[in-house]
């Protein structure tokens, strides 16, 4: 069955939500907060920050949506268990519409974020076009350690040769 | 008389193994012995290394009665001269041409000036020559050499030349075209210079080491090639000291005196060794400003040695890098 979420839930239930999920709920709203805060001072940033400060910023954001992400991940898969337990099914089930909502549309200020970010830093390093783009992709796609390429050490030794090049040796 | 001294087979390997002697330093040629006939890579060996040496005869300067030094007594007149010494020239002149004078066989005579007017016993301890140190000179005109080509005859210009700077590239690109009748695959190994056609009779490149110009026994950096050659100019055997002066062989036109400032060597990898040896000196000529730049600017893969033993190499070098020293 397709649970349709109530459209007088959408800015708030009569319906009590467990606690943890209120809790979950008010993390998610407090970050939308932050991101919005951050994006309202981007044009300050653009002005006044150095270029060094600016890139500081991407490498800063970048760690914390990451883990902002894998939080809120962690969030819905904790507040999906505990609704089995404690709450009705049915207003669990909107309670968990209405956080998923709000997951998603906090992943998307996420992602305008960090093409702010990158526009900020494209901007400062005065670089072309096709840098922001690629720096926005690489920004919203944040990568996963199963995605970090693997990096050859090199042996300490020389690997055996049949010819060596350089000074030639003076034979009367 | 073949200038084959040693027709061997290294087991290893499973390649032929032929040595000679030419232009002051030990030839070395490798073809791999999987289908192939001892006769025929000893034919074609032998062929090689008396290429080595027909080129050494003509175009050394070390020999007052070679053809080239024979047209360098007055190299402002017409002379009949060899095809190797004619095609000497004429790649000498294209190579000034392409590296906009940094090759420039006219160093002749600040060569001499320096005292390296005869092979030198280099690598026996400090060699001190006693020579007044020569004075720094006007950058020369564009080399104008002129060509009668039918006739075999050129005019070498108001000054004479030497052409210890492509000389031996040139002999290691006309001996491949002879090993090549032979075999697809060897390895022509001439001092600084070297060759690699084909692969290794295990299938494999070849693999070169590069020369660490502070520890010569170990390599600083090894190269896996195929179809290319690898050349490096050093100053580390080849440098004496004039009047309390180190000085060294690699001469900048510009100055008249020894170039590449805060360099030790330089190596490139390219299709032709010719073309590699004069940039290896054109490069090294450049000095360690600014070779990093000129490497780039003409997409040269090149690897180089300063002063420090810092070990740097351009983007275009970089596929060739099998091993770097850490």
């Amino acid at each position: 069955m397709t649970q349709r979420p109530d459209p007088r839930n959408e800015l708030g239930d009569a319906t009590p939500l467990p606690d943890d999920l209120l809790a979950a709920r008010d993390r998610v709203a407090e970050g939308r907060a932050k991101a919005r805060r951050a994006l309202g001072r981007g044009h300050a940033r653009r002005r006044l920050l150095p270029q060094i400060a600016a890139i500081s910023a991407v490498i800063v954001t970048l760690g914390a949506a990451d883990r902002f992400v894998q939080g809120v991940s962690t969030h819905t898969a904790s507040a999906s268990a505990a609704s089995i337990s404690t709450g009705p099914p049915t207003s669990t089930a909107r309670a968990l519409a209405q956080v998923s909502k709000t997951l998603a549309a906090d992943q998307r200020v996420i992602a305008a974020l960090a093409i702010e970010q990158a526009r900020l830093v494209q901007g400062a390093s005065g670089g072309d076009g096709g840098g922001s783009a690629g720096s926005s992709a690489q920004l919203q796609s944040l990568p996963s350690l199963g995605s970090i390429p693997s990096i050859s050490i090199p042996a300490v030794s020389a690997p055996p040769v049949v010819a060596t090049t350089g000074a030639s040796v003076v034979i009367p | 008389m073949s200038s084959l001294d040693v027709l061997t087979k290294d087991t290893a390997l499973d390649d032929h193994v032929a040595v000679g002697r030419s232009m002051a330093t030990r030839v070395t040629i490798r073809v791999p012995a999987p289908g192939t006939s001892e006769p025929a890579i000893e034919q074609a060996c032998a062929g090689a290394l008396d290429l080595f040496a027909a080129v050494d005869r003509t175009c050394t300067r070390f020999d007052a009665t070679s053809n080239l030094m024979q047209a360098n007594r007055s190299p402002d007149r017409w002379h009949h001269v060899p095809d190797h010494l004619y095609h000497a020239i004429e790649e000498a002149k294209r190579a000034h041409d392409e590296t906009h004078g940094r090759f420039d066989p006219r160093i002749l005579r600040q060569l001499i000036a320096l005292g390296y007017d005869r092979t030198l016993p280099f690598g026996e301890g400090v060699l001190v020559v006693d020579t007044p140190m020569p004075k720094r000179t006007r950058a020369l005109e564009p080399w104008r050499p002129r060509f009668r080509e039918a006739a075999r005859m050129v005019e070498i210009g108001p000054l004479p030349i030497d052409l210890g700077g492509i000389g031996k590239g040139l002999a290691v690109r006309w001996a491949g075209e002879v090993l090549a009748m032979a075999s697809p695959s060897y390895l022509i190994d001439a001092g600084g210079d070297c060759f690699c056609a084909g692969r290794m009779a295990d299938g494999t490149p070849w693999s070169v080491g590069i020369e660490d110009p502070f520890a010569p026994r170990e390599p600083i950096a090894t190269l896996v090639l195929t179809d290319r050659a690898a050349v490096t100019s050093s100053i580390r055997l080849r440098r004496w000291v004039t009047r309390g002066q180190r000085v060294h062989h690699l001469i900048d036109p510009q100055t008249g005196l020894p170039g590449g400032q805060g360099l030790m060597s330089v190596t490139v990898v390219g299709k032709d060794p010719a073309r590699a040896e004069v940039w290896s000196k054109a490069l090294f000529i450049a000095g360690r400003a600014r070779i990093t730049a000129l490497a780039k600017q003409r997409a040269i893969a090149a690897l180089w040695v300063d002063q420090d033993g810092r070990c740097s190499m351009s983007a275009a070098m970089e596929p060739y890098v099998q091993w770097k020293k850490p």
